[in-house]
């Protein structure tokens, strides 16, 4: 399947959220002129989020230092290894680093993005928009929040 | 700042549902409330 998207990294607009997939990531992650790009929306974006291993390109840029993350299952040790100086957990479904969170793998990008909506619009608005996908396994405490007890 | 404007970054070869879970999450929230300007980027070559 081929999918046209609307803007590159040369005309993108300013965004209020960044999303970032796995799936062949690592190219993305590897390639100077995107980190560079990312790097320069930092201050300008309010919350970045990645799904599965789209935490290697996030990581890349910086924004995963000193933080807590999560990935894919089997990405996990190779995450480690690429990130030294962030905490990356296994067998949690989403990190909340407040301006900062990636999902693991694959499904459990519903589960981060229900959590930031929720974040942003209420938990009320969330379990709507849950029982609406028919999404009614969420389980909204297998996130970890970074902070909050 | 609302935020309301979401950028979702394809590579060449994002998994679909990466993708398509968080898009539909987003997407269906504006049945809720303000909804979320969605747009798709991706860089040349990916």
């Amino acid at each position: 399947m081929k999918i046209v998207p609307d803007y590159s990294i040369d005309d993108a607009p300013s965004s209020d959220i960044m999303a970032f997939f796995g799936g062949n990531a690592g190219p993305s992650s590897m390639d100077s002129s995107i980190i560079a790009w990312i790097k320069g929306r930092r201050s300008s974006t309010s919350y970045f989020f990645s799904v599965c291993t789209g935490a290697f390109i996030i990581g890349r840029a910086g924004l995963l230092d000193s933080l807590t993350a999560t990935t894919f299952h089997s990405s996990i040790e190779n995450l480690r290894k690429a990130l030294p100086n962030t905490k990356v957990l296994s067998d949690v479904r989403f990190v909340d680093n407040g301006k900062v969170i990636t999902t693991a793998g694959i499904s459990a990008g519903i589960d981060g993005a229900l959590h930031l909506v929720a974040k942003l619009k209420g938990d009320e608005m969330a379990k709507q928009v849950a029982a609406y996908m028919e999404y009614d396994k969420w389980v909204p405490g297998q996130g970890l929040v970074v902070g909050s007890k | 700042m609302t935020s309301n404007r979401v950028i979702f970054f394809i590579n060449k070869g994002t998994h679909i549902l990466d993708l398509a879970g968080a898009v539909q999450t987003f997407y269906e929230s504006g049945d809720y409330g303000n909804p979320f300007e969605i747009l798709y980027m991706s860089h040349k070559g990916y």
